[in-house]
């Protein structure tokens, strides 16, 4: 019984029904291949969480990032903010979802100032689906709204361009439309470059000396009368500007509201005849060509008829005068002769090189061109030798005079702060002995000219004064200084001019650049030298201050405190 | 057999359950991300804010009316500064120095 009972199950054994192999094969090979799957699975989760180098942070893809970059700052050379955004909303109304028009006015007017009740509630009872309420609502206007809990009420975030420091720097600044647009000034000169945003704009004006230059000029201007003022304080080596001061001036948070003349920007849009203070570049002119020498004397008694009519001096003298006193007493008859010596064309290159003839080049859109007659004949030499027969802007003079007391070298103005140390190109319009000889030429107008009431005790001020009658436009005063300091080494120009300042003093007097102009300078200068880090130089004689200028005062003196 | 089938289910399970974990791990990570995202920009705002109004409290004009009614100052003149130079001769750092040998002469 036991062989026939194994033949049929060795028989199943040798020949296994096909299915079920194949069925198992098949399941095998399933089985396989699903943990392939899950290995391979298992194996790239290992990869990427662990053996995976740390990327940049990611950035989550939740957050909504500002579509558009906000308005870039302006800043001056330290930093204050002179113009920003700050973030503001737009309250709008949906008509159709605002339950008591009535209501809903009374409580808005109550939280927002200036809010017509009557006038919004009949807004609100509009067909529209949208209705403006007010725009650039302050955070707590936003905070307060929203309180209310009036239903039909939005809101959408707006940026609104402030100016923290006011007027301050208004005709600099300038100010923008509602849309954030530059309408004028800096912001008008690099709209796009402050629409692109990202870092703020650093201007090379200092606030605290624009703060000082517009307090005196404000000043003088309520104690002279006088249609308008401008101030201007340059540095001689860099071009920058660090004040750029002109009144009246204007809120630039509501330009419209100030009067045109608020608005026009007499530093650098208007042109103006500016007088002696011209003689700066007339007696640089004269002795750097070498036809006048520092000793030549000239004669400021005999009237010079030209043009058909007479030119003759502020204060008539006699006989011949040194260069020096010349320029110090301001005299028209000498400069003409000192400008004659070098000649019509030479005086005509001499100028347009200086950069009398072509508009001021600064970092704005107003500025003024210059008016000059062409030809250029002997007549107009005559009188541009002492300011009249052109007109210019006070900064295309600040900017000649800075060239002449630098060493020589007219280096554009700029309103951009530049980087400190960094040498600037410019254009050589005199020699370095000539513009020593005119810093010691100022110098002599303030201690012994017309220039008195400049002098800041401790500073070397140097400079020249102005009082000029217009021929053209209303035909009003202008009366300014130009001075320099320390006049052993310029570092900086300061300039004031006063438009039609009153025309006669407390004794009868005219008032003259000497008398109106001077004395702001006198008392702008030792505000911001210690600002600008400029040190006195003491009183005490055997002081350290070398240059000629102070070797000489110290022999004069005989108790003089200056 | 059954041990072999038992071992590879549970072998998919656990790999699931990880994955599942994981993914809800990053997740909440992204959330958190994003929230921290929020407030940087909320903050780096209110610093800009900040500055805007720190300009405005430090104007010129307003420094200079704190000053009058808070502080005794007066304008610098050039007399008030001075330099080492002009300290009385004989004076100096060095001979000034307590410590040590040398004492100031009197």
């Amino acid at each position: 019984m036991s062989a026939p009972p194994r033949e049929p199950r060795q028989r199943a054994a040798s020949a296994p029904p096909p299915a079920i192999e194949i069925g198992r094969a098949r399941s095998m090979l399933t089985r396989l291949l699903f943990g392939l799957a899950f290995l391979v699975v298992a194996l790239r989760l290992v990869e990427v969480s662990l053996l995976t180098p740390s990327r940049s942070p990611h950035q989550s893809t939740n957050v909504e990032r500002p579509a558009v970059s906000h308005r870039a700052d302006i800043v001056d050379r330290n930093g204050i903010i002179l113009a920003t955004g700050l973030p503001t909303h737009l309250l709008f109304a949906d008509p159709a979802i605002v339950l008591d028009a009535d209501a809903a006015a009374l409580r808005l007017a109550a939280v927002l100032p200036g809010l017509d009740a009557a006038r919004t509630a009949a807004r609100l009872r509009r067909p529209t689906r949208f209705v403006r309420l007010r725009r650039h609502l302050t955070p707590r206007q936003y905070y307060e709204v929203n309180r209310l809990g009036l239903p039909g009420l939005h809101f959408r975030p707006q940026r609104r361009r402030v100016f923290p420091n006011g007027a301050l720097a208004a005709h600099v600044v300038g100010f923008t439309d509602v849309d954030n647009r530059g309408l004028s000034g800096i912001e008008r000169f690099f709209n796009a470059r402050l629409g692109a945003g990202g870092a703020a704009l650093a201007l090379s004006i200092d606030v605290r000396v624009q703060h000082a230059v517009r307090e005196e000029l404000s000043a003088a201007l309520a104690r002279f009368g006088g249609t308008g003022a401008a101030g201007l304080v340059l540095d001689v080596a860099s071009g920058e500007v660090l004040a750029l001061v002109s009144l009246p001036d204007f809120d630039p948070h509501h330009p419209a509201a100030a009067p045109r003349s608020a608005r026009f920007n007499r530093a650098t849009l208007g042109v103006y005849e500016m007088g002696s203070t011209v003689k700066v570049l007339t007696a640089a002119m004269a002795l750097d060509s070498g036809a006048v020498k520092p000793g030549d004397r000239f004669d400021v008694e005999t009237p010079i008829r030209t043009g058909g009519y007479v030119i003759g001096d502020l204060t008539p003298r006699k006989g011949r005068l040194s260069v020096w006193e010349i320029f110090a007493y301001s005299s028209n008859l000498g400069m003409v002769r000192m400008a004659r010596a070098a000649g019509t064309s030479r005086q005509r290159d001499f100028l347009a090189r200086i950069g009398m003839f072509r508009p001021a080049r600064i970092e704005l859109p107003e500025i003024g061109t210059p008016l000059v007659p062409t030809p250029w004949r002997e007549s107009n030499s005559v009188t541009a030798a002492y300011g009249h027969g052109i007109a210019v802007s006070p900064l295309q003079l600040a900017s000649a005079v800075a060239a002449i007391v630098n060493g020589g070298v007219k280096v554009p103005t700029t309103l951009l702060r530049r980087p400190a140390g960094g040498r600037v190109a410019g254009r050589r319009i005199i020699g370095a002995r000539t513009s020593a000889r005119m810093q010691r030429l100022m110098r002599l107008a303030v201690t012994r000219g017309t220039g008195k009431r400049a002098a800041a005790p401790g500073y070397l001020v140097g400079g020249k004064t102005g009082t000029a009658d217009q021929s053209t436009g209303t035909g009003g005063l202008i009366a300014s200084f130009v001075a320099a300091f320390p006049m052993d080494a310029p570092r900086y120009v300061v300039l004031v001019m006063l438009e039609t300042p009153k025309r006669v003093g407390k004794n009868g007097a005219k008032i003259t650049g000497g008398k109106a102009a001077a004395p702001v300078v006198g008392r702008i200068i030792p505000r911001v030298a210690p600002l600008l880090g400029v040190e006195p130089v003491l009183d005490a004689p055997g002081s350290h201050r070398d240059g000629g200028i102070l070797k000489v005062k110290a022999e004069r003196r005989n108790g003089e405190a200056n | 057999m059954r041990l072999n089938g038992i071992f590879w289910f549970g072998f998919a399970a656990a790999l699931g359950s990880g994955y599942l974990y994981l993914t809800t791990r990053v997740q909440g990570m992204d959330t958190e991300l994003a929230r921290i995202e929020k407030r940087v920009i909320a903050e780096r705002e209110a610093i800009h804010v900040l500055k805007g109004e720190w300009s405005y409290l430090t104007r010129p004009a307003r420094i200079a009316k704190l000053a009058r009614r808070h502080l005794n100052l007066t304008p610098i003149t050039p007399r008030h500064i001075r330099t080492l130079a002009d300290l009385p001769p004989g004076a100096s750092p060095a001979r000034t120095r307590i410590a040590g040998k040398r004492r100031p002469r009197r």
